[in-house]
């Protein structure tokens, strides 16, 4: 009994004063992320390269996850500090109140495209009028991508048979003739191409320029007790992100191994994506109002939602 | 050798019968050389040990099994598998479930496709004989021992065969059912002239049915005496001729029994 | 004791459910009053906004009954061919003992291959939910007619044909049944995760509450899932009506 309540007031000791002093002591993060993402590249690298331990972190991976979804319900449980995930259900479960997130940094911009099936003849986005066109779910980063591509090629929305098709089940349907086009994050429209399941109509890139997609989120109360572990883990991220720009090819490779993909893949599909830290309020706020539109976002004011959700003092941006 | 059968009802010839055990591989010899001779429209009964083969006797007749040795001839051809000349009651009824008591009574008339309406006239005939009128639409669930029995016996003269098989059909009745159905399988033999091959481990119910009552060995079974019983029927279970005959086929039994 | 006292474990699981989400000690769980709520809104608003219950429920009913009429017409003959014939059973039983513990939702790439992305795939992955309960029920319950009624009927003067049709089949019917509700429980499972990987239509239950797990929508999650387990229970009420009815010499 003694003996247990010894042990411990020592333990209690110990995390007081790891959290109190300074920089010496290890600081304790429970993260998350997307399993085999190549968007999320810039963890991986960070953790085999040791950036994290550099910047006395101790990394403790709570779980890889096979869709954004469930991470986020992980945090709406507690049981993440941070988490690399898609705008998509960052966004979707704040606005819900599911989870009480803050977004402190891109891992990435751009890198989906809109790919056809091989034999159909088309020349741009106004050719899917009445073809039958996947996207990974309602109100994703890619739906926002298509509705916008349909919008600027002059095609209405309804003229198009939007499907919800699990990007790993779009080659086949690709490939089968099931679907016309789908809407999917790097590296599957590299994958089709490569499987001669289809061809890249047009990238992200060239219908909405450094749009975001997966970010860098902090559970509220975590930021609001660690500002300083938060801090470090972006200093991290961001010398992870700085890292993949400069050794492009090293990258490529390290997405090999994270996510057994080919390096062919990786090269390819590294091309179509773009490493930044920096969120950008107003982009994101672009893709909150389709949001609204679609009836998944309720908040009246979604300047203000966005500003409250993104905190751009960690990456050293201004919010353009 | 043929002549001599045609006036026969059956005739078991040099019969025997080995099982072979499925698990050990062992021989089990069950019917040694039986010879046997059954007069048509008599009422024979089958006694001996329990377990001494005389089910195994009359399934070889029923043509449910085949002999290892010899043969049966039914009205002078060879058996070679069931058919509905020769109808079998079994101890456990074996009636279809699924089926009213009137279903299945007819069902030996409807596989051969006699038309709806003659099939139950001439099943509710045979409801009738074994004194079920009324009780059509029940299913044998709802039915006692006794009376599933005797929808099994309608159901089998339903395809009118020339000679009934009965294995043990009352052993699982209580006493004074079984009493009252022994006499009315007396009263349904009299009637129908059927030949009767009733199989029993009772000697009481031997002496009650039979006109010849044949003494089975036990395994492997040989006929080993062969008793005339010539009492008039009814018979009086009390009669002094009744009690002599029971006491001589027990002793038989006895000694049987004892002997190794 | 009468029959409502049937009733008061569930009312009490809701009254606790409803305590304990009320309190927020179930996280972000939804109280029944929510998913009651959320079941209007899947009828009246749709989800996908449009897209509404009753479209979704048809959708997957259709599958589900393409799937197990197929898995019904197939198991149920080739199951009494291998309980009335050993021969079959020696042929067909390796390749069924071999294919059986695979989860029906490990074929979905492949069915994606085969039928792409309609009625057919999921029909087929419902199929193999449904059919091998069907199949393994209808071998016992020709195995375990009492070979009494075969001999029986035999001596009647039934051949091999009319046993297999008055005696074989309509003894095994009491398991065949049994399969059947079975195998309809495992298709609609089966169904419900077939559909989360993406239905062409743009309709089916598994479809509709992926798309509320997408949206933050845990509300119509739970809705959703009260619908689904409210439709097997019905599936499963009007089998057992059809078996008091068709069994009624149980």
């Amino acid at each position: 009994m003694s003996v247990a309540l010894l042990l411990l007031c020592a333990i209690c000791a110990g995390l007081l004063t790891g959290c109190g002093s300074g920089t010496s002591a290890t600081r304790v993060v429970r993260v998350g992320y997307l399993s085999t993402d190549m968007h999320q590249l810039a963890y991986y690298v960070a953790r085999e390269k040791g950036f994290f331990t550099q910047e006395g972190l101790d990394v403790r991976e709570v779980g890889a996850f096979s869709a954004g979804p469930e991470e986020m319900s992980a945090f709406s449980a507690g049981q993440l500090d941070m988490g690399y995930v898609g705008a998509a259900p960052a966004i979707t479960f704040a606005s819900q109140g599911m989870a009480d997130i803050k977004i402190v940094a891109q891992a990435n911009t751009i890198g989906s495209s809109i790919v056809v099936r091989p034999g159909l003849d088309i020349a741009d986005v106004n050719g899917l009028k009445g073809r039958t066109v996947a996207i990974p779910g309602v109100s994703t980063m890619q739906d926002f991508i298509l509705h916008k591509a349909l919008d600027e090629a002059g095609v209405d929305p309804a003229e198009v048979n939007i499907i919800v098709v699990k990007p790993p089940d779009m080659i086949a349907s690709l490939a089968s003739g099931q679907i016309d086009a789908a809407v999917v994050w790097e590296p599957y429209p590299t994958m089709a191409v490569a499987q001669n399941a289809g061809r890249v109509l047009i990238t992200s890139a060239k219908i909405l320029p450094d749009h975001p997609c997966c970010m860098v989120v902090v559970d509220s109360k975590f930021l609001k007790d660690n500002p300083d572990t938060v801090k470090r883990f972006i200093a991290a991220h961001i010398k992870a992100t700085d890292y993949i720009n400069a050794n492009k090819l090293e990258a490529a490779d390290m997405a090999h191994l994270w996510t057994g993909q080919d390096t062919s893949i990786t090269r390819v599909a590294m091309k179509n994506i773009k490493y930044a830290y920096v969120p950008s309020v107003k982009a994101i706020q672009s893709y909150v109002d389709f949001m609204k539109k679609s009836g998944v976002v309720k908040q009246k004011d979604t300047a203000a939602f966005t500003r409250s959700l993104v905190d751009t003092s960690f990456t050293g941006g201004s919010g353009r | 050798m043929a002549m001599k059968t045609t006036g026969r009802a059956l005739s078991l010839r040099g019969l025997s019968k080995t099982f072979i055990e499925k698990k050990t591989g062992r021989e089990l010899e069950v019917l040694d050389s039986i010879n046997l001779e059954i007069e048509p429209g008599s009422l024979t009964c089958l006694v001996g040990p329990s377990g001494c083969g005389k089910t195994t006797l009359l399934r070889l007749i029923g043509g449910l099994e085949m002999p290892t040795a010899g043969e049966v001839l039914f009205e002078g051809v060879p058996v070679t598998g069931p058919g509905p000349e020769r109808g079998v009651v079994f101890q456990e009824y074996a009636l279809f479930p699924w089926r009213t008591v009137l279903k299945n009574v007819s069902f030996g008339l409807d596989i051969v496709g006699m038309p709806g309406g003659e099939a139950r006239r001439k099943a509710e005939g045979y409801l009738q004989t074994v004194g079920l009128t009324g009780h059509e639409d029940l299913y044998p669930r709802e039915l006692s021992g006794g009376m599933k029995q005797r929808v099994a016996i309608a159901r089998t003269l339903a395809v009118e065969p020339r000679i009934l098989l009965m294995d043990e059909p009352f052993a699982s009745l209580d006493a004074q059912t079984r009493n009252g159905m022994q006499e009315f399988l007396v009263e349904v033999w009299q009637r129908t002239g059927t030949t009767v091959v009733f199989v029993t481990h009772s000697v009481d119910e031997a002496v009650f049915l039979g006109g010849d009552i044949i003494g089975l060995s036990k395994r492997p079974a040989r006929v080993v005496d062969t008793f005339t019983n010539s009492m008039k029927y009814p018979r009086g279970r009390t009669e002094p001729e009744f009690i002599a005959l029971r006491a001589l086929i027990l002793e038989y039994l006895t000694r049987e029994m004892s002997d190794t | 004791m009468s029959r409502w006292w049937k009733i008061v474990p569930p009312l009490v699981a809701l009254a606790l459910w409803e305590l304990l989400a009320g309190l927020g000690w179930l996280g972000k769980t939804p109280t029944p009053v929510q998913a009651v709520r959320g079941i209007y809104e899947l009828i009246a608003t749709g989800l996908p906004p449009g897209y509404h219950l009753q479209g979704h429920l048809l959708a997957s009913l259709a599958r589900v009954f393409t799937g197990f009429a197929v898995a019904f017409v197939i198991a149920v003959p080739l199951g009494i061919a291998m309980g009335a014939w050993p021969l079959a059973s020696v042929i067909v039983d390796p390749l069924v003992e071999a294919i059986r513990p695979i989860p029906p939702l490990a074929w979905a790439p492949l069915a994606l291959i085969w039928f792409g992305l309609g009625l057919a795939s999921s029909a087929f992955i419902v199929f193999l939910g449904a059919f091998f309960p069907i199949l393994l029920n209808t071998v016992s319950g020709v195995k375990s007619v009492d070979p009494h009624l075969v001999e029986a009927a035999r001596t009647l003067g039934a051949r091999k044909r009319t046993i297999l049709a008055r005696v074989l089949v309509p003894g095994s019917m009491p398991s065949i049944i049994t399969g059947m509700r079975i195998g309809m429980g495992i298709a609609w499972m089966t169904l419900i995760a077939a559909e989360l990987i993406g239905v062409k239509n743009g309709y089916g239950l598994g479809y509709m509450i992926m798309t509320a797990r997408d949206l933050a929508r845990y509300d119509l999650l739970v809705a959703g899932m009260v619908v689904i387990g409210v439709v097997g229970f019905l599936i499963d009420w009007l089998i057992r009506l059809g078996e008091k009815r068709l069994l009624r010499w149980r």
